[in-house]
């Protein structure tokens, strides 16, 4: 207990003052601090090319990202198979540093701005579509850089003032000609169906889908007897396979991820739902898996080009070196990895052909009109405003065959 | 000590401390860093906001996110729909987000402790759904946050880019935490917030004392929301983005842990659960998927021999080491203090 | 249709009282809400998972699982739980970093892919009109006599009346001369055990990954509220009424609807009755 409280009061008094100026002072240093001007980006010399990727390497989406990391590789072990890109008579090997984003938004900001303080030019993805908002943000009103993504939300930006050095490695999925209205007439070409069922997760991609095939299907004259969305943790699709039962389609859309299309098959292969047709864009044939032959019918959209077709002669280097590489050949998911793999060969040889890696406006310029490169997999084509145009692909699956067609130009 | 002799005190060495740590940020002032630190301060707001109404008040509220939320959706919402003033939206925003709280807040009269909290979950999750199945409001992919409509303030000749990156957001987002910490402190040092102490110690001794427990209840909730919605705002804002993700049980869970590992009930709790999310969840050099496992070893750590968190484990330290101190002064005749007890 | 929806609403039914059984126990006994019950059950269909695929066959990989999760169980109970008995805060945040724990180990050892358990019994039946899956028959039935056994022996077998007598009171059971200490790591071990069979069996029908417990976890807290907190038949009341207006509201609403539904029946139940159906008002709700 204080005895004499008034002295006490009129001693500390100064002190008081002093502290809270102190304070204040330590405020206004650190919020000047904060405020001044950028950062230093740490620029390390070095004679390596480095690219920065940002996709998920775990996460829901991860075993996506492992197609493009092996997509990535393959198309380094290309570009350096004779050293690297060669500027002023030296090879500069071309590496990548792939910072994981575990298929968050959080995850992807840090990603690039983790490339941003390491002074990367040059970015890959992000790939999600959320993650790719959050994260082209910190690099969208800048001029230092180039981005190479197959992202669907990055479609938004492209033609725009913020989408200026920005690449969309997949063709329009979206809109008129895009890939989900050629699916919805590939499949009404070679299925004929009278009554499509869909079933759709409840996520962006399925916002993007619905009413594009909504539209497609109706604008080919066929019904659509039972259209729903499913929460994206569902894996219990047995009321909805009763419930579309019952509307009896002859062709049914189902949701875009193996890992949902599968379970789906699985147990409408389980409850004798097996007359209709299935498909759907981005899964694969790894849906067919436990439904033990009782699905006969079953097509998928590929956003790029099939790597699983051994008779597709423009893949046979690739399937080559996938194999050499990974001792196995690439599955049917492995389309996916394509989405990276043209584009960073690409991008070698245009900075190759520009002859210096910080014109960063020239090798913009020269990536939307390079036409042929080593190992070239797909027919891709940057138009000026940096969206791709290749063909996608649809395979049919029918009693075990797997035959793959080609969409039109779009 | 007189009382507001003991508050400025306090608000001077609350607001002090978590200025130091932004020193180290700064001073590096790498972009990463910097985002780190920012999302620190995000998360350190969630806990105050959880802190003010379950802390204080002894309310276990999982809806805090949920009222986040709430108010990141209508900020959004008004501006992009509405072009409505950057300003007036986030006061909207709270306002909406504080009458909300209003309904948690009249539904913990009826149920206390453990119903009260699962009632709360259901009150977060129904938010989710709503807001998930709602074209308005972007369904999954939500909706993208216009940050390059924050001003540039001009004070003198410093120009502050609330926009940027290298520091002026930190720097907004540093001066947020600070006026709602210094909120906290005051709230702990005022009448009002020494009742919610005593309701959530002892319902029946408060209202026997006179101290009206409904009315406390409902304030603290309101606080609670004013601090939730900041801290919405504020991270819908870093992320250039606001989708149902960010307000989700899994989040509020995270929240919760942080809060009891710092010290739940103390002022400068929030601070260090800042400061555990930036060094466990951010800076630790492991891979995605060993990140959650690192946070709960640590937490169960932290819980089994500090069983009232790091700030109650740093009180027990500071005691020790004062107690230590005046045994030594005594000892070599310096203080003339007759006992180790005197205050 | 109507059969269908029915049955998938048992369906529905017999997998939450399968994960939520073992749950209610621990809370009834230890009063600690474990939140990692939906990573153990999710640890251990990975386990049966590997077993099962290594070659074991299915039953003894659940016997063996469901013994591994016992003994984690017991650690656990006597190493992180007992310490924490009269704090029953910290034991809350513990189950909460255990999820973290377990959620890595599962990530780090099986990855992000969905696996697949081979299902009991295949093909459909034929009931009343609806086609059906024999698995989830299968399921039913075993949920029904195995939760059926569990539940009259907590009411009538002579162990299950010490669960019930510490669960209620420990202070009075202790003094009654019950061993309250080893009832605890018995109720702990029983949990992790249900969790474990229930993590098997359910793996035989949807696919193994990730998520899979912590989905199941919330619908399990809803149904153990509803159904009345402390009493395990009561859960299995609480499932049966959770399932079956799940099944019912997602065939005949659209699903924006039909995921409010769990919601609302939780909500109303805590405004109107909190104790739950089968709950007695022995706690201040």
């Amino acid at each position: 207990m204080r005895r004499n409280k008034d002295r006490e009061v009129s001693w500390r008094a100064p002190r008081k003052r002093m502290r809270m100026w102190t304070v204040l002072l330590a405020v206004v240093a650190v919020l000047a601090a904060a405020c001044g001007d950028d950062g230093g980006e740490a620029n390390e010399p070095s004679s390596a090319i480095v690219l920065g990727a940002t996709f998920p390497l775990t996460g829901p989406a991860a075993t996506l990202g492992r197609e493009w990391d092996r997509g990535i590789e393959l198309a380094l072990d290309v570009v350096n198979a004779d050293g690297g890109v060669m500027i002023d008579g030296v090879y500069h090997p071309m590496e990548v540093n792939v910072i994981d984003d575990e298929t968050t938004a959080a995850g992807a900001q840090r990603g690039v701005q983790q490339h941003l303080d390491d002074g990367r030019t040059f970015y890959l993805g992000p790939v999600s579509s959320s993650s790719f908002d959050t994260a082209y943000g910190v690099l969208r009103d800048r001029d230092d850089r180039i981005v190479i993504t197959p992202a669907t939300a990055a479609e938004k930006y492209i033609g725009t003032p913020e989408g200026h050095m920005l690449f969309r490695t997949q063709s329009s999925s979206a809109g008129e000609d895009g890939g989900y209205a050629q699916f919805a007439r590939a499949v009404v070409a070679e299925y004929a169906p009278t009554r499509v069922a869909m079933l759709v997760p409840q996520d962006p991609t399925g916002d993007t889908q619905v009413p594009i095939w909504t539209q497609g299907f109706e604008d080919a004259g066929v019904e659509i007897v039972y259209s729903e969305r499913f929460a994206p943790d569902t894996r219990d699709f047995a009321p909805y396979i009763s419930a579309m039962r019952g509307t009896n389609p002859d062709f049914v859309v189902g949701p875009y991820l193996d890992s949902m299309m599968g379970p789906f098959l699985s147990q409408a292969a389980q409850l004798d739902f097996t007359e209709a047709a299935f498909g759907s864009a981005g899964v694969s044939a790894a849906s067919l898996a436990e439904t033990d032959g009782a699905i006969t019918d079953f097509t998928w959209m590929i956003i790029t080009r099939a790597v699983d077709n051994p008779d597709d002669r423009a893949l046979a280097a690739y399937r080559e070196a996938y194999f050499a590489k990974y001792g196995e050949d690439p599955p049917s998911i492995g389309y996916f990895a394509l989405s990276f793999y043209d584009p960073i060969i690409m991008l070698a040889e245009a900075i190759e052909t520009v002859g210096a890696v910080d014109d960063l406006e020239a090798i913009a310029t020269e990536l939307t009109r390079i036409d042929t490169w080593p190992s070239q997999a797909m027919d891709i084509e940057f138009d000026e405003d940096g969206m791709a145009h290749y063909t996608y692909q649809q395979a049919f699956y029918k009693d075990g065959e797997i035959v793959f067609r080609e969409f039109t130009r779009n | 000590m007189t009382a507001s002799g003991r508050l400025r005190g306090r608000l001077q060495v609350e607001i002090f401390w978590p200025l130091l740590l932004a020193v180290p940020v700064v001073a590096s002032g790498t972009l990463q860093h910097y985002q780190w630190a920012v999302n620190g301060v995000i998360w350190g707001l969630w806990a105050l906001s959880l802190n003010i109404v379950w802390g204080y008040a002894g309310q276990l509220s999982v809806a805090q996110l949920a009222l986040g939320g709430v108010a990141g959706y209508t900020t959004t919402l008004l501006i992009s729909l509405h072009d409505v003033n950057l300003v007036l939206a986030v006061l909207a925003g709270v306002g909406t987000a504080v009458l909300c709280s209003l309904l948690l807040g009249l539904a913990s009269l009826r149920l206390h402790g453990f119903y009260f909290t699962i009632l709360s979950v259901s009150f977060a999750a129904v938010f989710v759904t709503l807001v998930t199945n709602s074209d308005t409001a972007g369904r999954t992919a939500g909706l993208l946050v216009d940050r390059g409509r924050l001003p540039v303030v001009d004070i003198g000749g410093l120009r502050w880019d609330l926009d940027s990156g290298s520091g002026g957001f930190f720097a907004l987002a540093l001066v947020v935490f600070m006026a709602m910490h210094a909120l906290a402190v005051l709230l702990r040092e005022c009448p009002a917030g020494r009742a919610m102490f005593a309701v959530r110690d002892d319902e029946a001794l408060a209202s026997s004392l006179g101290i009206r427990g409904a009315t406390i209840k409902i304030l603290s909730f309101a606080l609670s929301a004013v601090v939730a919605s900041v801290a919405g705002i504020l991270q819908i804002y870093s992320f250039r983005l606001i989708v149902p993700e960010f307000f989700s049980f899994h989040e509020a869970l995270l929240s919760l842990l942080l809060l009891v590992v710092a010290g739940l009930g103390y002022t400068y709790a929030p601070a260090i659960g800042a400061v555990v999310y930036v060094v466990l969840y951010q800076a630790a050099p492991v891979e995605g998927e060993w990140r959650v496992g690192l946070l709960g070893v640590f937490v169960i750590l932290i819980v089994l021999f500090f069983p009232d968190g790091i700030a109650g484990g740093i009180r027990l330290l500071a005691r020790r080491a004062s107690s230590l101190v005046g045994r030594a002064a005594r000892w070599s005749g310096r203080s003339t203090a007759r006992s180790d007890y005197a205050e | 249709m109507l059969v269908e929806t029915i049955f998938a609403g048992l369906f529905l039914a017999s997998i939450y009282a399968l994960a939520a059984f073992g749950l209610a126990i621990v809370y009834g006994v230890l009063h600690v809400l474990n939140f990692a019950h939906g990573a153990l059950l999710t640890l251990s269909a990975y386990l049966v998972f590997q077993l099962v695929t290594s070659g074991w066959p299915f039953w003894g990989a659940i016997i063996a699982v469901t013994v591994v999760a016992a003994g984690i169980g017991v650690l656990l109970e006597l190493f992180l739980f007992r310490r924490v008995i009269d704090r029953p805060l910290s034991g809350l945040i513990i189950s909460i970093g255990l999820i973290g724990i377990i959620d890595s180990l599962v990530a780090v050892g099986w990855g992000p892919d969905p696996r697949a358990l081979p299902r009991m019994v295949d093909g459909s039946m034929t009931v009343f009109g609806g086609i059906i899956a024999k698995d989830r028959v299968l399921v039913v039935v075993i949920a029904i006599v195995g939760l059926g056994l569990a539940q009259l022996a907590i009411t009538r077998a002579p162990w299950g009346k010490l669960l019930r007598a510490t669960a209620e009171d420990r202070e009075a059971a202790a003094m009654q001369g019950i061993p309250v200490l080893r009832v605890r790591t018995a109720a702990f071990v029983v949990g992790a055990g249900l969790a474990a069979v229930a993590g098997g069996i359910i793996g035989t029908t949807l696919p193994v990954e990730p998520g899979l417990g912590d989905n199941l976890i919330l619908k399990a807290f809803i149904v153990i509220i509803v159904g009345g907190v402390g009493s395990t038949g009561g859960t299995l009341l609480g499932a049966a009424v959770v399932g079956l207006a799940e099944a019912l509201s997602i065939s005949y609403m659209p699903t924006s609807t039909a995921q409010l539904v769990p919601l609302a029946v939780l909500i109303v139940i805590l405004l109107t009755r909190p104790q739950g159906i089968a709950g007695t008002l022995t706690e201040r709700v």
